[in-house]
């Protein structure tokens, strides 16, 4: 699978230092297009070192970062979004009192110019937003409350809407499921398949076995600022990741 | 889904969302039962939205403030500064009427900006970063007027706008009618309004997609000191004189404004329509117990229970209705 297409995105020897701490020691890692990479660790691990790297908001002490075969210079955030990366943070991701519209939109909203200044096109919004959702099968039942009233999976849905509508290319969530019950879990995994369906790079970052074994096509684990296993999706076997994860060769899994 | 709401939650929802209007209407309704010819009368209603327009823009001027998540302690002082500095500038400069009211409004716009750097970007509480602009304002004023009150020979205009009417629409309220369409657009209709309803609801968030927090911040504390200077120029315009203290009183007023308005429009949150609401309340209030022959302390028993009540009912109303929507959401 890997040698039939290039990478996406390409993380050669990154590494990250802070002050009298490695979080992350020199470490490569390839993320493809219609894939749901997992990034499995611990607290600790590295894993949010990693998907700062991957997005720009920390730069490397060393290596480099290829997006679409081309050598980034100048990594950032603002570089990254550019060119097609979105990054769902686990609490941060939408903004309670505003409706689920305007989250979607938020930064980014569509306006029609009167003179010189700029108007929500509220309409515009409202039926795009709508398409978006339903396109990724997110139920969101109400469009004009605050999305502080929906249910923890219909939040994320919403924060994972957002990212799509603007991440055309590359998606990293972060931790997306952490705080949902059984069935909003699964709404909200079964949205991540659609991403990949719809030939977007997926990266998820997660503590959680069983939703590694379940989405990953690929899985890296993640130990004491180092990768210490990739597995394509045929070599996944929990036991062995848990193994990995903990360092602990009497690990199991319950 | 909504069909399946019992009575009680549809009750409920109407509360949070319309509490602020149904006491604007059981106060309509009370004084206008209790005194219904002096009330009613075209008189009486001129006067209510006449004297509730000054320190009803400075409940707008203190709202974009709150909006943005932050507050503004000096929209008292700067209305007292604009409008004493309006008449100083006419009277002892012999300026005229626009330049006053420029040079009135650039003051309290500067010190509106030092206010939006000490908050947003010094990161000094806004507590104290406003407080002590506040105080930076008195002492303009008693800099330039030794705490005396200014008056003498003014255009025209002054008592055009000041006491003047169009379609029995006092020239104020006009004035006031055409701040609320102004900012209501700005904070309803434009990117700009989403982006400070974001930082103030999720300052973290609203950095995360890449909003300029800091600058959208400062522009607030900006406008705020320059609505509050239009509300301080209103209100000497009325007196006829420039007096170093007018305004002081505007802020417990409108901060009252601005929480009552949290109970309607956009339940729980601040918002422009919400204020008007707030700001009618307080008015209808102090003219209906005028009325009926209350004395002054009532009014502030006035104003200060009825702002107790509204938040401690839309409080515990909004926390039901959350728990409701959390039952909701779980089924």
């Amino acid at each position: 699978m890997k040698s039939m297409t290039q990478p996406i995105l390409q993380l050669k020897n990154v590494s990250k230092k802070y002050v009298g701490l490695t979080a992350l020691h020199p470490s490569d890692l390839e993320v493809y297009s219609g894939q749901i990479l997992v990034i499995l660790g611990s607290n600790g691990a590295g894993k949010s070192t990693l998907l700062k790297l991957m997005c720009g908001a920390e730069s490397s002490d060393s290596g480099e970062v290829i997006f679409q075969n081309s050598l980034q210079k100048h990594w950032s955030i603002a570089t990254s979004r550019a060119l097609g990366v979105e990054v769902v943070h686990q609490e941060l991701a939408v903004v309670g009192e505003l409706n689920p519209i305007e989250n979607l939109y938020l930064g980014r909203e569509k306006v029609v110019h009167h003179r010189w200044w700029p108007f929500l096109a509220q309409g515009a919004m409202r039926r795009e937003g709508t398409a978006l959702l339903k396109s990724l099968g997110a139920q969101v039942l109400n469009l004009k409350g605050k999305t502080v009233e929906l249910s923890g999976g219909q939040r994320q849905a919403v924060a994972i809407a957002r990212a799509v509508g603007w991440g055309e290319k590359l998606i990293i969530l972060d931790e997306p499921t952490a705080a949902l019950g059984i069935g909003e879990t699964a709404e909200v995994e079964q949205m991540i398949r659609t991403l990949r369906e719809r030939g977007l790079a997926v990266v998820l970052v997660t503590h959680r076995l069983d939703q590694a074994k379940n989405l990953a096509d690929r899985v890296v684990v993640v130990r004491q600022g180092r990768i210490v296993g990739s597995f394509v999706k045929r070599d996944i076997e929990v036991t062995k990741l848990a193994t990995l994860i903990t360092g602990d060769e009497t690990a199991s899994v319950v | 889904m909504k069909s399946n709401l019992t009575l009680i939650e549809k009750g409920t929802r109407f509360l949070v969302s319309y509490s602020a209007l149904i006491v604007l209407a059981i106060l309509i309704l009370v004084f206008g039962i209790l005194n219904p010819s002096a009330f009613f009368s075209l008189n009486n209603l001129q006067n209510v939205f006449v004297q509730a327009s000054p320190g009803g823009v400075v409940a707008l001027a203190l709202t974009t403030t709150m909006i943005v998540g932050e507050f503004d302690l000096s929209v008292g002082y700067m209305a007292s500064l604009a409008g004493l500095l309006v008449f100083g500038f006419m009277v002892n400069h012999h300026d005229n009427f626009l330049v006053s009211v420029i040079y009135s409004l650039g003051a309290t716009s500067i010190l509106g900006l030092i206010s939006g750097i000490i908050v947003s970007r010094l990161k000094v509480n806004a507590f104290i970063g406003t407080l002590g602009i506040g105080f930076v304002a008195v002492g303009i004023v008693y800099s330039f007027s030794n705490g005396a009150l200014i008056t003498g020979k003014t255009p025209h205009i002054v008592d055009t706008l000041g006491l003047g009417s169009i379609l029995n629409i006092q020239n104020l309220t006009l004035i006031w009618f055409l701040c609320i369409a102004i900012l209501w657009i700005i904070t309803e209709r434009t990117p700009l309004g989403i982006h400070m309803r974001a930082i103030g609801g999720h300052a973290r968030a609203a950095e995360l997609v890449g909003l300029p927090v800091a600058k959208i911040r400062m522009c607030a504390f900006i406008s705020s000191a320059f609505l509050a200077g239009i509300g301080g120029i209103m209100l000497s315009m009325r007196l006829g004189s420039g007096q170093p203290n007018a305004g002081n009183g505007y802020l417990l007023d409108g901060f009252a404004a601005t929480f009552l308005g949290r109970g309607f429009y956009r339940p729980g949150q601040f918002s422009v329509p919400g204020t008007v609401v707030g700001a009618l309340i307080l008015q209808v209030g102090y003219n209906g117990l005028t009325i009926i022959g209350m004395p002054t302390a009532a009014k502030y028993y006035f104003s200060g229970g009825t702002l107790v009540v509204a938040l401690a009912l839309g409080t515990i109303a909004g926390n039901y209705h959350f728990k409701l929507n959390d039952k909701r959401n779980k089924k």
